[in-house]
């Protein structure tokens, strides 16, 4: 089921009435039903792949259990190893074994040799790597000392599982999420409030922007060798716009229902556009996935306490893995590398912690210097993003050259960027309320600049038009779906 | 709890009437994509004038229902030379969703005995929204059976028109006026009393080029449901059926992959005859104005054949 359809207002009203209305009383019911209903939105796509969310989910429920009550540190760590093995192996099946499958041919035919492997053809359970993800977390955070383990499965599916975040996070952690399941929620009116704000302000920026950049972003890309300079630098621009209106638009809209039903989930997105250096924008961009890296791979193999030749051999693996993580492709790991590369004069003179606080904090605009290593950021993040939109390198880098090599303009310019003159106003739009909210966790706060309530609303009722009228409606899935 | 829900619910309101409002100032002051998901405009096909004739008409012979393949393929004056008296109820890209509405609207007004019904094939595959949006704007008053099938076709931009057109025409009073385009295609077209569209292009200058994709044709559900629901709704008042497909050039009929899925899915029904024109009389390419509309001159050789054969086969009476 998707944020962007009919079926998905009408769950949520249903689930929302019989929540709060029917159901309030009794936690563990309460709880249950949450579960029942996360199970229905993620059957709603395939039910099929259930099972394999609920094995994931008892696996690592089971592990938790053990790790705990064992007494012996060894048994400890080989329990722990098995989880992860468990965790992997279902991750490797269903999402890389093709991908390995098919770098083990590409190796061996240029060695001269013919090999035929196996393929699988399954499709990629939607959120595995997101549901993995949280279940690893947990374990964890239990054997590490920081969580205790949960007693009632039930409320351990719950955090796994809940429907907002099943399909493509904020990645949540145990000790986070789940001692908010296990208490009796009680309905706040500034927590729904700021809810369907962010909801709304979610819509927006996945219909309105990302999906009408989409249909421009797949023309540009399928045409590149036929496309001027100046139209290859707009599909860049265009695709790192819609990757962050589709994705930060969906963890909006996930934190804004989660507030509906009382609960908080982490941000995962702190306006990574206005970023100075990539450090920063690293702090900014997905951090529930980027924060997990850090505590759970890069912490464990030392992190930067072990001089600068380790640090930045640990550096290197994070970005490895986590473009790895994105998908079965090496567009992905070399995107994920670029990054790394990015963060090593960073990391080497020490200015990766250097802009730790917001940008313009205590002024409306930037400084000409902030202001330029901001664009200097956006630029060579754009340039990443052509590595994981390509469909393979050498195709990204064929792009890149193109963006140098082609004619600036060749006249077909106002044919295709005609039917999204409109977008530039989108932008402006979002591009102000973020910048206002920049030192705030997220724009829920921007509303409340209007401080009489006729007008406030008056203003989500202009977005709700514009999301109306200016939306593309194709009910697009988001783009971190696939991963 | 009881406040945040009083609030929505008033908020609910208040973005209805934002949205109304809005829909109003945007389909004044702004033309084309500026207005992305509100689209009232004249379009091709002349639909405008043949639905304000349509409400003239009290009866005639055969009632003729479909697409552009239907209001560029039937041409009353060939029919008229052969004893017959048609009109012509085709519509742009009209799925049987519009198809269905436009029965319900007319059938109790028009007299008729025999409908042929162009089933393109295109037109059972199609998501609806340029049909809805030509008889949004080309219908007199937008009313509430229109709504229902634009529930069915279910796109913004429908919905959007429509508020629009309602205002316009409900609310206002407003009566639209035909605005042919410049272009040279448009140009070429005039309308011809009885809903058919005549084109003086000739096969120099729209003519089908180079090779057509393969075609694996896949009717959808909502189309099936709507053309089987109209074809009982005939049947119920005793009017008789003919299921016609009009020649489309060899380039895109050959494209199809399988053209037993549709031609077993016509023949179905009981009672109701089905002729696939591009097997009973395939016409060369000089005969069409693009891939799939005929010419004058292929209108000519279709309707004539038609004709024939239906009164041959006793479809039609020898005369009317």
């Amino acid at each position: 089921m998707l944020f962007n359809s009919i079926e998905f207002i009408i769950f949520l009203l249903l689930v929302y009435v019989l929540y709060w209305f029917v159901l309030q009383k009794n936690l563990t019911i309460q709880n249950f039903f949450l579960l029942i209903a996360s199970y229905v939105f993620y059957g709603w796509w395939d039910w099929r792949f259930l099972l394999l969310l609920i094995l994931s989910t008892i696996i690592d429920y089971s592990f938790g259990l053990l790790i705990y009550r064992s007494t012996v540190q060894r048994t400890k760590k080989l329990l722990l190893w098995l989880s992860i093995f468990n965790n992997l192996a279902i991750l490797g099946f269903f999402k890389y074994y093709n991908f390995f499958a098919d770098s083990t041919k590409v190796l061996f035919s240029q060695l001269g040799m013919e090999l035929h492997p196996y393929m699988l053809s399954i499709a990629l359970p939607v959120g595995i790597s997101f549901y993995t993800f949280h279940g690893m977390s947990y374990v964890f955070d239990i054997y590490n000392g920081k969580a205790k383990p949960s007693t009632n499965p039930v409320n351990y599916s719950v955090f796994v599982c809940f429907f907002p975040l099943l399909v493509a996070g904020p990645i949540e952690r145990g000790t986070h999420l789940l001692p908010q399941v296990e208490v009796k929620r009680v309905f706040n009116y500034r927590q729904s409030v700021d809810g369907l704000r962010l909801m709304l302000w979610g819509f927006f920026k996945k219909i309105v922007i990302a999906d009408s950049l989409a249909q421009l972003v797949d023309t540009i890309f399928k045409t590149h060798e036929h496309s001027s300079g100046l139209s290859l630098m707009m599909g860049a621009v265009a695709f790192a716009i819609q990757i962050y209106g589709d994705f930060s638009g969906y963890s909006d809209i996930a934190r804004g229902t989660a507030k509906l039903f009382g609960f908080e989930l982490l941000i995962n997105f702190r306006f990574p556009y206005f970023s100075r250096d990539i450090a920063e924008f690293w702090r900014r961009w997905h951090i529930s996935l980027s924060s997990w890296f850090r505590d759970y791979l890069y912490i464990p193999l030392g992190g930067s306490k072990g001089g600068k030749l380790l640090s930045v051999r640990n550096t290197f693996i994070i970005f490895l893995v986590s473009g790895f993580w994105h998908g079965a492709n090496w567009t992905y790991i070399f995107w994920g590398g670029l990054h790394a590369v990015y963060f090593l004069p960073l990391l080497l003179l020490d200015r990766n912690r250097k802009n730790n606080g917001p940008i313009a904090e205590n002024s409306i605009l930037p400084s000409v210097m902030d202001f330029l290593r901001m664009v200097v950021t956006f630029i060579i993040v754009c340039i990443a993003w052509v590595f994981f939109r390509a469909s393979s390198i050498g195709e990204a880098f064929t792009y890149l050259k193109e963006i140098v090599t082609h004619p600036l303009l060749n006249g077909k310019e106002k044919l295709l960027f005609r039917p999204y003159i409109y977008i530039p106003v989108m932008l402006a739009i979002m591009l102000v309320v973020e910048w206002i909210c920049r030192n705030k966790d997220d724009v829920s706060s921007f509303f409340d600049v209007f401080k009489k309530r006729p007008v406030r609303y008056v203003v989500y009722a202009l977005l709700c038009f514009m999301i109306v009228m200016y939306g593309a409606f194709e009910e697009t899935s988001f783009i971190y779906f696939q991963f | 709890m009881k406040t945040f829900l009083i609030r929505l619910s008033l908020f609910f309101f208040l973005a209805i009437f934002v949205w109304i409002i809005g829909i109003c100032v945007l389909g004044v002051a702004f033309r084309g994509i500026l207005r992305k998901n509100l689209q009232y405009s004249s379009p091709r096909g002349y639909s405008l004038t043949r639905l304000q004739q349509a409400d003239t008409i009290k009866k005639t012979n055969v009632l003729i229902l479909g697409s552009s393949h239907a209001y560029r393929g039937f041409d009353p004056r060939i029919f008229k030379n052969k004893g017959i008296d048609i009109f012509n109820l085709g519509t742009s890209s009209q799925t049987p969703l519009q198809t269905d509405y436009l029965v319900d609207k007319y059938i109790n007004k028009i007299d008729v005995k025999y409908v042929i019904y162009e089933v393109y094939y295109n037109n059972f595959q199609k998501d609806g929204l340029e049909s809805s949006l030509d008889l949004i704007f080309s219908t007199a008053k937008p009313d509430m059976s229109m709504l229902q099938m634009l529930i069915k076709v279910d796109k913004i931009k429908a919905y959007n028109s429509f508020v629009y057109a309602y205002l316009r025409k409900s609310v206002l009073g407003k009566k639209e006026k035909l605005k042919v385009s410049k272009n040279a295609e448009a140009k070429a077209d005039s309308y011809i009393p009885g809903g058919y569209v005549a084109s003086t292009l000739d096969i120099e200058e729209g003519s089908p080029t180079g090779e057509a994709k393969k075609l694996t044709i896949h009717f959808l559900d909502m189309h099936k449901e709507a053309f089987e629901t109209t074809i009982k709704k005939l049947q119920a008042k005793n009017i008789k059926v003919i299921l016609v497909q009009a020649p489309v050039s060899r380039r895109d009929y050959l494209s199809i992959t399988n053209p037993d899925y549709m031609n077993s899915y016509f023949s179905k029904f009981k009672g109701v005859s089905y002729y696939n024109f591009n097997n009973i009389l395939p016409l060369p390419d000089t005969d069409f104005l693009d891939g799939s509309h005929l010419n004058q001159h292929g209108v000519d050789a279709f309707n004539n054949a038609l004709i024939d054969k239906l009164k041959a086969d006793g479809v039609l009476p020898a005369k009317f």
